[in-house]
């Protein structure tokens, strides 16, 4: 994969936690418009570094990093404004939390911190910017008759793409999601799935995940972690089918982890 | 672990086995009633057929019910795959055998033209590949795949020396092309024995290393 399409290139990345090594001399590219999911046991190390590419991990004090992350080429760890960054490279959580305000107030929320609608039609703008990440996060039609009710009657699996909406009215890039399905029911969740395909036309998505049907049926490449270390990377198609590494084979088939 | 998984692919592995033992025992009585000249024992034969097709549609459901239920991912999934495949190989060698079977019925009261040495051997020949090659899959021995199949070679080599030796028979005196014929054609079919063989043997070998292999 060459380097200069990437959208995230990813070399020689070490993470502390204070004594302790979470991350591990992590090396690979993440292509545009695509989908990529982070597999591996509990604590391996994947959550930690997907919050490394929007640099969540900055709000944890005895964080220590090495190695670069580049995103269109820049790089992120030491040359960038985290804000900017932050708005760029979005990030849906496990639990759906939307804010304790209306479904419209949830969506606007960001456009208004960002400033993204400004000007005599501002209103109107805001309007469509909350409407549009609304389709896109195949919301709209559920929500459109109540847009100004609690954002926290919605069911779980709304409040989720509710979440996803949050994100995309940013007008981010790259969407980060660790485990958004794992409290979703099986329909909720295969909504999510199905949003996710469309997204990626769009956007470029990194998705941790649990769920190795999952990672199987969305991710265009796929990522196994295990202890801090990056033991595989490869096409989804590649690693389901036929990995190359023993431990790779191991966990994917429930014989470990 | 997931010891419930691998107890059912151990399950499936075990039917293989049993189908292949059923249609290596019906071979033999095949290869004796030809020998002897026994139509009560190729009846015993044709009709055992009905457990070979049986069986292959016992192992084909639980192949499916496992893809359903487990989700197998790489060497499993690949496992799964080549036995749900060679499967209907293995019922079809069956048929094979019984057409000898059937053979032996028809040609029990006839003087043979000629005494049956290669057509024993290639049933005995057969019989031995098929169950290499399901040895191969079931330990996913690559090796052995490669080894079982070059066998095939030794197959086709016995049937054109048959062909030769009938066509021979049929020149010289024209009343011999009636059980000729039928001889021919057996050993047609107990040539394809092979060529199941070896297609299980590159099912083998699909499932050992992921990849097709010409043979």
């Amino acid at each position: 994969m060459a380097t200069d399409t990437a959208k995230f290139s990813i070399k020689d990345l070490d993470l502390w936690y204070g004594e302790s090594q979470a991350l591990k001399k992590i090396t690979f590219d993440i292509q545009p418009n695509t989908i990529t999911a982070l597999i591996g046991p509990s604590g391996c190390g994947k959550s930690t570094f997907l919050r490394q590419l929007n640099r969540m991990n900055d709000l944890i004090d005895s964080v220590k990093v090495q190695g670069s992350v580049l995103y269109d080429g820049l790089d992120i760890l030491n040359d960038c404004d985290v804000i900017e960054l932050r708005q760029k490279v979005g990030m849906v959580f496990q639990k759906p939390n939307p804010f304790p305000m209306s479904i419209y107030d949830n969506v606007a929320y960001g456009p208004r911190l960002h400033g993204l609608a400004t000007g005599k039609k501002r209103h109107r703008a805001l309007d469509e910017i909350v409407e549009r990440s609304l389709v896109h996060a195949a919301l709209f039609d559920e929500v459109k008759d109540r847009m100004h009710k609690s954002a926290l009657g919605l069911s779980g699996g709304q409040q989720q793409r509710l979440c996803i909406a949050r994100v995309l009215a940013v007008e981010p890039d790259v969407l980060l999601m660790d485990e958004p399905t794992s409290a979703l029911d099986p329909i909720s969740t295969a909504k999510i799935e199905s949003l996710l395909d469309d997204l990626k036309k769009q956007y470029t998505i990194v998705i941790v995940t649990h769920n190795m049907q999952q990672a199987g049926r969305v991710s265009d490449a796929t990522g196994f972690f295990l202890t801090g270390e990056m033991v595989e990377f490869g096409k989804t198609d590649d690693i389901f089918f036929n990995p190359k590494d023993s431990r790779t084979e191991s966990y994917i088939s429930g014989r470990f982890g | 672990m997931r010891e419930h998984f691998q107890q059912e692919l151990e399950v499936v592995n075990q039917d293989l086995v049993r189908m292949v033992v059923l249609v290596e025992e019906n071979a033999k009585k095949a290869q004796k009633a030809l020998i002897k000249q026994d139509s009560a024992l190729a009846r015993q034969v044709i009709e055992a057929d009905e457990k070979v097709n049986a069986m292959e549609l016992e192992i084909t459901d639980k192949c499916t019910l496992i893809l359903a239920r487990e989700q197998p991912v790489a060497s499993d999934l690949r496992h799964i795959v080549a036995c749900l495949k060679v499967v209907s190989d293995i019922e079809r060698i069956g048929d094979y055998v019984v057409h000898a079977a059937k053979r032996a019925k028809e040609l029990s009261d006839e003087k043979y033209i000629k005494p049956l040495i290669d057509i024993p051997k290639m049933l005995d020949l057969g019989s031995k590949m098929l169950r290499d090659a399901v040895d191969a899959l079931i330990h996913s021995d690559e090796v052995k795949a490669r080894e079982t199949a070059k066998l095939d070679s030794e197959m086709d080599h016995l049937n054109k020396q048959i062909y030769r030796e009938l066509l021979a028979l049929m020149l010289e005196d024209s009343d011999n092309i009636k059980q000729a014929t039928k001889l021919l054609f057996l050993s047609r079919f107990l040539e394809r024995m092979g060529d199941h063989a070896v297609t299980i043997c590159s099912w083998a070998i699909y499932s050992s290393i992921g990849s097709h292999a010409e043979l």
